[in-house]
């Protein structure tokens, strides 16, 4: 057990480190180092071993997470089969997102697929701050919304395409 | 490893002056949960998070002067005065005088022999806890420590877990954050208002001790059920010792019954939704172990701090189901 106290020590100041770390994500681009000190006081960096789990199905939501290094694979339970891979994710890339915004249980389970270093944010500490300094707290929501849609329209675009590729097929016929 | 070592010889060495350091310290956090959304919210207008924390401090330094050099005096003159009115004989005789009625005598004997051991257990438990004008002192500093460096400690704890239970200690420590704010704000509006209204019944009375009375019956009230039959009882002793007219019994339990209208009206609806429901039978039961332990200040204390206790492993509990751990 690591009873590294550095926040208390730092005396609240940021770490350096999450700030550069927080820069290379794309959702972060449009934000001024003084808000990313901010945003990095309410981050936590976390390490996950290969096959570690990072959160399960079904269990309450608190938060999400920004891959830094390594991979995340990400499952849904399938009454077909045990579990049915949705997708990996790789660096730049987040997930749990939804659980951030609405504060309820995980749809998804999430595991390490390699040595995984992620930035997690919970609802709480964001609420914290869309409290103590709303207008950075809203800009962090409406990146984040802008992203999800940004997604949304991806995975529509990728339905469509199956829907016009299963239509074509023999399967359907 | 090293710090789990660490950890135990802290607690080790903390246990014999830990009652010293519970007391200061709930203070301290109920005084920050309360002014947190007033420091949140100077901030989100362009305060200095830094600078509104030291003027809360000098306004809570200020409060502990004020309540050290003028509310305790008060208190502690006001308790003596009661206090020395509460031997056997004398209220015996004050109680007897108000209530000429012959078959009650050997009642309000084991009833004067209940107020003696009252008195006499509260006096015990003051004289087992650390000295009030301490408290007071340290809870400027801690105040300022919580709210300076408190959410980088929370911080820092979450850190130090294994990576299965952070959410579980994320969602678990903002749950009982969330419910003990929401509650503790309820009680301190019930007691408030309660207490408040009391001490201005008794003003107007021209009853002596309306301070130290008002307090008590401001915590009475803070127990479900039997909490404004204690506090009526309570006042109406306290006034028949102090003027030994069955006059201002009545006027007392007139009083009483208008408050409670009142925090029925007002508040039950509002209190009601976020009070724990316990049972009458648990709360007599929580009552006569206070009295016992306690004198007044048992039993105005140990159902709201059963109350908290259950809020706190009520959560625990539910939490850990919520994520399979039982």
């Amino acid at each position: 057990m690591n009873f590294g106290f550095q926040n208390l020590r730092n005396n609240g100041k940021a770490d350096l480190r999450v700030i550069s770390k927080l820069r290379r994500l794309k959702l972060f681009q449009d934000f001024t180092p003084k808000e990313l000190i901010e945003i990095a006081r309410i981050v936590y960096v976390r390490h996950y071993r290969k096959n570690e789990l990072v959160f399960k199905e079904n269990h309450p939501g608190v938060g999400m997470y920004f891959v830094d290094s390594g991979s995340v694979k990400v499952i849904k339970s399938s009454h077909i089969d045990d579990e049915r891979q949705l997708s990996i994710l790789q660096p730049g890339q987040f997930i749990g997102e939804l659980c951030l915004l609405n504060g309820e249980s995980r749809t998804i389970s999430a595991i390490a697929l390699e040595e995984t270093c992620l930035l997690a944010v919970f609802r709480p500490d964001l609420m914290g701050l869309l409290n103590r300094k709303p207008r950075l707290g809203n800009k962090f929501l409406m990146t984040l919304i802008q992203a999800v849609t940004s997604n949304l329209r991806k995975k529509d675009e990728e339905l469509l395409q199956m829907k016009e590729t299963l239509s074509n097929s023999d399967i359907i016929q | 490893m090293n710090a789990i070592l660490l950890l135990v010889l802290l607690l080790l060495i903390a246990l014999p002056v830990a009652r010293f350091i519970i007391l200061p310290l709930l203070v301290s956090l109920f005084l920050t949960m309360l002014s947190t959304p007033v420091i949140n919210h100077l901030e989100s207008v362009g305060f200095g998070r830094l600078t509104i924390i030291i003027l809360f401090t000098i306004l809570v330094v200020g409060l502990a002067f004020l309540t050290v050099m003028k509310i305790l005096p008060l208190l502690y003159s006001e308790a003596i005065q009661i206090s020395g009115r509460i031997s056997a004989p004398e209220i015996y005789t004050s109680l007897q005088s108000a209530l000429t009625v012959p078959r009650i005598n050997r009642v309000l004997e084991n009833y004067c022999d209940f107020v003696l051991y009252m008195k006499d257990q509260s006096v015990n438990t003051l004289r087992d806890n650390p000295p009030l004008f301490m408290v007071i002192l340290i809870v400027p500093v801690l105040f300022f420590l919580i709210l300076k460096d408190g959410y980088y400690l929370k911080k820092s704890f979450i850190q130090s877990l294994p990576n299965h239970y952070i959410e579980m200690m994320v969602n678990l420590l903002h749950r009982i954050e969330e419910r003990m704010n929401i509650w503790l704000k309820a009680q301190l509006l019930v007691g408030l208002i309660a207490g408040g209204l009391t001490t201005l019944a008794l003003i107007s009375l021209h009853i002596d001790n309306y301070l130290l009375i008002g307090f008590m019956v401001g915590f009475s009230f803070l127990t479900p059920y039997f909490g404004p039959l204690i506090g009526t009882l309570i006042a109406i002793t306290f006034a028949l010792l102090e003027t030994g007219s069955i006059r201002f019994a009545v006027a007392i339990i007139i009083a009483f019954a208008t408050i409670k209208l009142l925090h029925n009206l007002l508040f039950e609806t509002y209190i009601g939704k976020k009070a724990l429901n316990l049972h009458p039978l648990i709360v007599l039961l929580l009552l006569f172990a206070g009295a016992y332990m306690g004198g007044f200040i048992g039993l105005l204390t140990i159902v709201p701090a059963a109350n908290l206790f259950l809020i706190f492993m009520g959560e625990i509990y539910s939490n850990f189901k919520n994520y399979g751990y039982i």
